[in-house]
């Protein structure tokens, strides 16, 4: 009987200290500027040229070291975690990546986003690893 | 009753307008509003480096440089080096003030094309 009220302090104070409200995405936690999908999308792999991608959305934050590659990434808020102490935003990772060719045209181009648990970075890793890029290795820039 | 439902509205106001996505906005006119001596087809590589200095980032070997400018209290524009840039870009104030000039070279080193790309 002792136990069993134990148990349950602890359950609740679980469910009443911590609590996970989610959220449509909205705002910005880090990163420039959000992305559309329609600006990704209307990039023509084949046509769009490496300058073409840089006039349009900026220095990207991570680059290879030939140019081969960018990334742009933001995070946005997807839900509140509160607890007894107060809340936070928990925010989703959003990657947009482009690989060029070597005349600087457009070959491949990805948003990449991970399910609210996932790890964004490491999904990133493995399209750029799909997409031939071998030493995952970035230059800040 | 009346309070809770002022107070939920509030807070649905918050969220909805309160923490509106920043999103890119691109100014790419032939000649800039923002920089005058910046004209496609007529403004020199020599003449950008002179006015604006050293630049942030260069692409291509150097076919395309890039500056950041921020906005002062008073509107105007001026070169900041890369290294004051937050790593992560947090903070509000500091985003909206902030702009990033993308200047692409021809083979004879006059602008072919510019845009200035900033978030609103």
């Amino acid at each position: 009987m002792y136990k069993r009220w134990v148990m349950l302090f602890f359950i609740s104070l679980t469910l009443i200290g911590c609590i996970y409200i989610p959220l449509p995405e909205h705002g910005l936690i880090s990163g420039r500027a959000m992305i559309h999908q329609k600006d990704i999308d209307a990039l023509e792999p084949g046509k769009t040229t490496l300058a073409d991608v840089l006039l349009m959305f900026g220095d990207p934050q991570e680059r290879s070291y030939n140019d081969e590659y960018f990334c742009y990434n933001w995070e946005r808020v997807k839900g509140v975690l509160g607890t007894i102490i107060g809340d936070a935003p928990l925010g989703k990772t959003h990657y947009f990546c482009t690989k060029f060719s070597q005349d600087n045209r457009l070959v491949r181009r990805a948003h990449i986003e991970a399910s609210m648990w996932g790890d964004a970075r490491k999904k990133r890793d493995e399209v750029l690893e799909s997409w031939g890029k071998e030493d995952g290795k970035f230059a800040e820039n | 009753m009346f309070t809770t439902k002022r107070v939920c509205l509030a807070f649905l106001f918050a969220l909805l307008f309160g923490c509106t996505p920043k999103t890119l906005v691109i100014e790419n006119q032939a000649q800039s509003d923002i920089m005058p001596f910046i004209r496609d087809g007529i403004t020199e590589r020599e003449e950008v480096l002179i006015r604006l200095g050293k630049p942030a980032s260069t692409y291509k070997g150097s076919q395309i440089i890039t500056y950041w400018l921020w906005k002062d209290e008073l509107g105007k524009f001026v070169v900041i080096p890369k290294q004051r840039l937050p790593h992560d870009m947090r903070g509000t104030g500091f985003k909206e003030n902030l702009h990033n000039l993308i200047l692409v070279f021809d083979s004879v080193d006059v602008l072919e094309r510019h845009s200035i790309v900033f978030i609103r």
